[in-house]
């Protein structure tokens, strides 16, 4: 980052080749289809480059780009619900699974999105990009307190999604099968379910 | 249902996805394009002690250019006490508002908790230092310091902007309200120098108002401003 302000020359494609796929994994989880995730990505990588100069030497880098990220992702969150409300719907293209997602992909994607905005957040920061819950809240700028609730809320939320197949079957990912039948909720430690 | 399906750490693992080469390369000439040194912002405490200094060197001024009449009619301790309420709101504001010049910078309270929770200790030190009384001709004395304190916030809001252009301004409407906010309680510092009138009902309505205010029409300014950035 700091060859980055000094301008070296392969300091941005360094960066981008760095962090843009945990960054496109934060957009996907929380965007629309692929297309539009990957013009986040873009978006946020332009901004990045505008603010360079606010980084500051010392500081944690993923807090500060996860910063931007979330606004982001809140400005365009925003323009489609403005947009939205003015235009007419057409019929809308069904984004195709990628070659590389899989089952498990696929139905935790479907897993994700029926937590609400701010958990689905909070959650891909935690899990994703494998931050703090510290740096979490810098960059979303709340507190931990606030940070630790949203996660688990979602955790308790994703133990009811997979604790209940039929609903995420029918209703969001028909090739989500529950591998055995067992109710106990496994681990429960920050980490994992 | 084991172990091995509820752990989001596998699940994540297990859905990898990499930006398109070719977006990825356009971003990255984009960004060489317009690639210069940049030299850092300086800390946020020395913009906050910029903003401070700001606030107090237009704001002290101007209330001696229209008459230090409050400073002779206060008694020493009503003084300290109002002044020093009054640099804590100031210094407590501008750290607030260089944080929002820093992506995922640490800040004392979110503006929704801070703006509130100033006023509210300013209305109780001012309620307990004055108390109400009757008045001639109340709102037009009120309306006359409120329009000179706006006055001296407005200069204070257009010297922070300046500064604040500097920074990564992400949350518009925030920032706006804390600007406003940082520039009204400039006014009401201003004011305090300038006016004799210790009416509680007066400081209220006439000197701390002009913060709110400044809150409020900044807020609508930061909201304008991210809307037409949209």
């Amino acid at each position: 980052m700091r060859l980055y302000q000094q301008a070296d020359p392969s300091a941005p494609a360094t960066l981008v080749s760095l962090l843009s796929p945990q960054l496109l994994r934060f957009f996907r989880f929380n965007a629309a289809s692929r297309e539009q995730a990957e013009d986040l990505l873009q978006e946020t990588w332009l901004k990045i480059h505008r603010m360079r100069h606010t980084w500051r030497s010392g500081e944690r880098v993923l807090p500060w780009v996860y910063a931007i990220a979330h606004h982001v992702r809140i400005d365009s969150y925003r323009r489609t619900r403005r947009l939205a409300s003015r235009e007419a719907p057409i019929d809308s293209v069904p984004d195709p699974p990628s070659a590389q997602s899989g089952l498990d992909a696929l139905s935790f994607e479907s897993m994700v999105a029926t937590l609400p905005d701010g958990q689905r957040e909070v959650i891909t920061m935690l899990k994703s990009v494998g931050m703090t819950v510290e740096e979490v809240a810098l960059a979303t700028s709340s507190t931990v307190g606030a940070v630790k609730l949203k996660a688990h809320r979602a955790y308790e939320r994703l133990r009811e999604v997979i604790g209940a197949p039929s609903r995420v079957k029918s209703k969001e990912a028909p090739a989500a099968k529950p591998k055995s039948a067992s109710a106990s909720p496994g681990r429960h430690k920050d980490g994992a379910l | 249902m084991n172990d091995r399906d509820l752990d989001l750490d596998r699940l994540w693992q297990s859905a990898p996805e990499s930006p398109r080469t070719d977006k990825a390369a356009d971003t990255v000439r984009l960004m060489t394009a317009t690639l210069e040194p940049v030299r850092p912002l300086p800390s946020p405490r020395s913009l906050a002690a910029l903003f401070t200094l700001f606030a107090v060197a237009l704001a002290a001024p101007a209330a001696f250019i229209l008459g230090p009449y409050a400073l002779s009619r206060l008694s020493t301790g009503d003084s300290i006490t109002v002044y020093a309420a009054l640099a804590v709101a100031l210094t407590l504001s501008a750290s607030a508002l260089a944080a929002q010049m820093f992506p995922a910078a640490r800040r004392i309270a979110s503006p929704s908790v801070l703006l509130p929770a100033v006023v509210l200790a300013l209305v109780l030190i001012f309620a307990a230092l004055f108390s109400v009384k009757q008045e001639h001709a109340f709102w037009r004395n009120a309306w006359n310091c409120a329009r000179a304190g706006l006055e001296a916030a407005a200069v204070v809001a257009l010297a922070a902007s300046l500064l604040l252009r500097r920074g990564a301004l992400l949350d518009l409407p925030s920032t706006g309200a804390l600007t406003g906010f940082f520039a009204g309680l400039a006014g009401t510092f201003m004011l305090s120098i300038h006016c004799p009138d210790f009416n509680l009902a007066h400081v209220l309505t006439g000197h701390l108002a002009v913060a709110a205010i400044g809150a409020g029409l900044g807020w609508l300014v930061g909201s304008l401003a991210a809307l037409r950035r949209r």
